[in-house]
């Protein structure tokens, strides 16, 4: 392999692992807990916005509600069935992979798959020009003088 | 290839009128509840007037009309002459009515009482838990408990006495045929 | 006269007479007549005119507090300031149809007055279509959408209800809407020469030359009216951030992407003469994009911060969308076999080969924002179920796609149409691969938590570096062949080339506002405390002390503030978080206190205080850093854009044989 190479598949090795670094799972603490939990629940009085992001006194007490619910040592699931018994799947802003609305997960994937796989396709499938529109010997040759004595 | 792209462009096309004309027959503000159908969530909060405490345990057994309100909220006067006349023609029977404060401090809360002449009782729920449990939205809310104590339903928005005498009439006729 | 006559009486009239333009420029079209488009061209410009003189005098009508018609009396006080007076002609619903059929009836009048001189036939059908669309939003103006209603003589209200509490909160609200409409209707110019191409079985691609500059204009107003959009949440709805998935965003962002999609897709057309019916879908789609956001924003179907009240535009807008998808999408397949591409791309690492690539990625964020738009919608009619789509969801999907597209944008540039060799591939990527482990580095040692954030650095930093080793490469080619210094050499690059260069710098301002976003996700610090007058707390190196609340009375509101002294930081600075209290709504709305800088913003919200006596209040403070940057980044792609609109210098003609044009794809 050449030198150039070398360094771009070590700058990619760098790359992917500061990623895996940054990535590696680790314990979460209860502030960051409360923060991943109150992120995916909606804010029944604001338009949209998570109980994280939301500044009303709603989300304020739910986010209290979360924070007592972690320090009471209860898992994720549970504190997000808690929200879903009293106000349904509504609160939740992000649908769970596993149920109908699995669909929506699905549907990015499957659209870049088959893009990308038309893509490929139609990127791999040989330039064919007729030969018969291809410029001759002649045409060319002219064309690069044109283009030489082109100012730039 | 032509004939695929031909007929997904159909479909979506298609989809996308279908979905959108069916939008119109939803209401945005048409929010469901989890909690219709459901036992009620019990509760024990200071009264807003005296220091007892009003829990849901003892009007067990009772039909429970439950009103979240507070003192800035515009429409819950709007719908307190209705709640009065409810109040006063069930009042010693077998269906209570209790209020509950709302994001709201208890000296405005209690003020708001007086100045509208409220007797009927109202409890504190100082931290917003209990109304987070019932899955409320937003003052005036109203729900209905039966004497089962499976919440039977629920109003969003200013209430009026047909709607009332409604919701407590049918869980009467509920509770008469048990 | 009132201004209710005026407005009323010029709407009319505009319509009758688009309708007697459209017929004239069909007219002209089918029949090459020159008097008939003559007709048509002054019909264009006369109702310009109109639909001017009735939007001024909606303004009038605002400004001079006339009550007596409905939407003044709906959206103004006469405590209203003048400048919110003014502006609120987008306030609502009817004024902002106002304001979107008069820059219509614009792009109309360039079409007729520009384009019917350089392709006559081509133009006169595109006019067409377009006085068809300003018959349709006319129609809304005298319909559904009267912004000049009148309220009967006896009833007239002494005062009005006010603009929208949001809306009057903030000057920005007189920038975002407007530069949204333009990018918007813009797009309306290359559908309408798309759909006038389609008709006319036109195999060539001059309209695609012809409206190159629209497309640019629409999508670079529509990207920086997203981003004042942004800034305007930011600094008006006070919770710290500038973009929540919200629907109405949602339906702005789309347009957008499809059009990000096409800017590059087109080049290939240019180039190779591929990708002719993919394109024409992209311009449908951005159009029809612009119209299905206008009908969530105004029908009342979904819930949003923008929506409009509900009203009986919503089935005509539904109506408009559909015909305009049944009309583009029917004629794109009717004309699909003609405009087959004869060849392909050739190979995958090429510039057009990435540009696939780049247009499914494009195209794919589009669906999956318009499906997480419209699935609680599917959600709710199919089963009755009601769900949310937020955030979480929209976050998950569409960073992985918008890390790849970053990948993309620094791979692309340095490839060369038809491929290129492994050698020079690995020449030109040295460095940037080098730049990239460095951004990662950079994060990593900053301390960044999470998998994206980091991504997002390194491919930041591989990005810049394509684009600084290019534009080395053009200065040093420039000072070998021409003995230019550096500095002109750089600014003969844009001279030259403004839309490969200007192309470039639109590259840096979105890895600008991609760091900035990816360093405000992942780094604000955030605390809430209720403090009595006199106490401080500590964030992030800022010492915010709280002086104490007060009142301020205005005419038009009641607002009760904090007063906040920040010190720390290299900071001094006292900021005034309040709670505002408009008559016509019942709760009060935040309006924060931001100290922006260009290393972090400090973003402070009064939550809740004791409104009795004044002793305590609940501070809620963000730390947000490079969020400034963000807003930098939008204006960089705004200027980009500008520079790769400059028209290229006058080149002398060089006659190249048509056979050889065609086969080289010669520019």
């Amino acid at each position: 392999m050449t030198a150039t190479r070398w360094i771009i598949v070590a700058a990619i090795l760098a790359v992917g692992l500061a990623v895996a670094w940054t990535a590696r799972p680790r314990p979460l603490t209860a502030a960051e807990r409360v923060d991943r939990i109150s992120a995916e629940l909606r804010c029944p009085v604001c338009q949209g916005l998570s109980v994280q992001d939301s500044p009303s006194e709603t989300a304020r007490s739910m986010r209290a509600l979360v924070a007592q619910r972690v320090a009471e040592g209860r898992t994720d699931d549970e504190i997000r069935a808690e929200f879903v018994r009293s106000y349904g799947d509504w609160i939740l802003l992000s649908p769970p992979l596993l149920s109908a609305s699995g669909l929506v997960w699905l549907a990015p994937v499957a659209a870049i798959v088959l893009g990308a796989m038309l893509a490929w396709s139609r990127a791999r499938a040989p330039a064919t020009v007729p030969a018969a529109a291809g410029p001759t010997d002649a045409e060319l040759r002219r064309l690069r003088e044109l283009v030489a004595s082109e100012p730039e | 290839m032509n004939r695929i792209a031909r007929y997904a462009a159909v479909v979506l096309v298609l989809g996308l009128a279908v979905v959108l004309t069916l939008a119109f027959a939803r209401d945005p503000h048409d929010i469901k509840t989890g909690t219709v159908g459901k036992p009620a969530p019990g509760f024990a909060l200071p009264s807003l007037t005296d220091g007892t405490t009003v829990s849901l345990d003892q009007y067990q057994g009772k039909i429970v009309v439950l009103n979240f309100w507070a003192s800035w909220c515009i429409p819950c006067k709007e719908e307190n002459p209705a709640l009065t006349d409810v109040w006063e023609r069930y009042r010693g029977t077998d269906v209570v009515l209790i209020g509950v404060v709302f994001q709201d401090s208890a000296d405005a809360a209690r003020d708001y009482t007086a100045r509208l002449g409220n007797t009927w009782a109202s409890a504190l729920d100082g931290d917003g838990r209990m109304a987070l449990s019932y899955g409320v939205f937003g003052p005036p809310e109203t729900y209905f408990i039966g004497a089962d104590g499976i919440i039977a339903g629920r109003h969003i928005g200013p209430i009026d006495e047909q709607t009332l005498m409604t919701g407590i009439e049918t869980l009467r006729a509920k509770s008469a045929t048990r | 006269m009132s201004w209710g006559d005026i407005g009323a009486g010029a709407l009319r009239a505009a319509l009758a007479l688009t309708l007697g333009g459209l017929g004239a420029a069909a007219y002209a079209a089918w029949k090459r007549d020159a008097r008939a488009l003559a007709s048509a061209r002054s019909v264009a410009i006369g109702t310009f005119v109109l639909v001017l003189i009735a939007d001024l005098a909606m303004v009038g009508a605002l400004v001079t507090h006339d009550f007596s018609l409905v939407y003044v009396a709906l959206n103004n006080a006469l405590e209203t300031p003048l400048f919110y007076s003014a502006i609120s002609l987008w306030a609502a619903l009817a004024g902002s149809i106002l304001l979107w059929t008069l820059i219509l009836a614009g792009a109309a009048g360039w079409v007729a007055l520009r384009g019917t001189r350089s392709l006559p036939r081509l133009a006169t059908v595109a006019l067409a279509v377009l006085f068809a669309m300003l018959a349709f939003f006319l129609f809304l103006t005298v319909t559904a959408a009267d912004p000049f209603i009148r309220i009967a003589a006896d009833s007239v209200p002494s005062n009005g209800n006010g603009p929208n509490a949001l809306l009057q909160n903030h000057p920005f609200m007189a920038l975002h809407p407007p530069l949204l409409y333009l990018g918007y209707v813009l797009t309306s110019v290359p559908f309408a020469y798309a759909i006038a191409a389609l008709i006319l079985g036109e195999t060539t691609d001059r309209w695609l030359t012809e409206t190159r500059k629209a497309a640019l204009a629409s999508w670079a107003l529509l990207g920086v009216g997203i981003v004042a959009g942004a800034w305007w949440s930011y600094a008006v709805l006070g919770w710290g951030g500038y973009w929540a998935w919200d629907p109405v965003e949602n339906a702005a962002i789309m347009p957008w992407l499809t059009a990000t999609a096409y800017l590059h897709s087109v080049m290939v057309e240019e180039k190779r003469r591929l990708l002719r019916t993919w394109n024409i879908a992209l311009v449908i789609a951005t159009f029809a994009l612009t119209i299905l956001g206008t009908f969530l924003t105004r029908s009342g179907v979904v819930n949003s911060v923008h929506s409009f009240t509900q009203s009986a535009i919503g089935p005509l807008l539904l109506g408009y969308f559909v015909a305009i998808l049944i009309v583009g999408v029917g004629l794109l397949l009717y004309r699909m076999d003609d405009l087959a591409d004869r060849g392909s791309v050739g190979a995958p690492l090429s510039r057009e080969g990435i540009f696939l690539f780049q247009n499914v990625l494009f195209v794919a964020a589009t669906l999956t924002v318009l499906l997480g738009t419209l699935y609680p919608l599917i959600a709710e009619a199919v089963s009755g179920a009601q769900l949310s789509i937020g955030a979480p969801y929209f976050d998950r999907v569409e960073v992985p796609i918008g890390l790849a597209l970053l990948f993309l944008m620094g791979i692309g540039p340095q490839l060369p149409w038809h491929g290129a060799s492994r050698a020079t591939l690995e020449r030109q990527f040295t460095a940037p691969a080098i730049a990239g482990a460095a951004g990662a580095a950079v994060a990593v040692v900053s301390g960044m938590t999470g998998w994206a954030p980091v991504l997002t650095y390194a491919l930041a930093a591989f990005v810049t570096a394509t684009v600084v080793q290019e534009f080395g490469r053009g200065v040093r080619a420039r000072r070998t062949l021409h003995g230019e210094a550096a500095g002109s050499a750089f600014v003969a690059l844009f001279r030259r080339n403004g839309r490969r260069y200007g192309g470039y710098v639109v590259h840096l301002g979105i890895v600008i506002a991609v760091v900035a976003i990816a360093t405000s996700q992942a780094r604000t610090t955030e605390v809430e405390r209720t403090l009595a007058p006199g106490d401080a707390m500590d964030v992030a190196g800022y010492h915010i002390s709280f002086a104490g609340l007060r009142d301020i009375t205005e005419p038009q509101r009641a607002t009760t503030v904090a007063d906040l002294v920040i010190t720390g930081n290299g900071a001094s600075a006292q900021l005034h978080p309040g709670l505002v209290q408009y008559p016509n709504t019942e709760s009060a709305i935040g309006s924060p206190g931001i100290a922006a800088g260009s290393r972090d913003d400090l973003y402070t919200i009064l939550a809740a205080y004791d409104g009795t006596g004044f002793a305590w209040a609940t501070i809620r403070v963000r730390v947000i850093p490079l969020v400034s940057w963000l807003w930098a980044g939008g204006a960089v792609v705004g200027f980009g854009a500008l520079l790769a609109a400059l028209p290229p210098p006058k080149r002398r003609p060089i006659a190249v044989p048509v056979r050889v044009a065609d086969a080289v794809g010669a520019e």
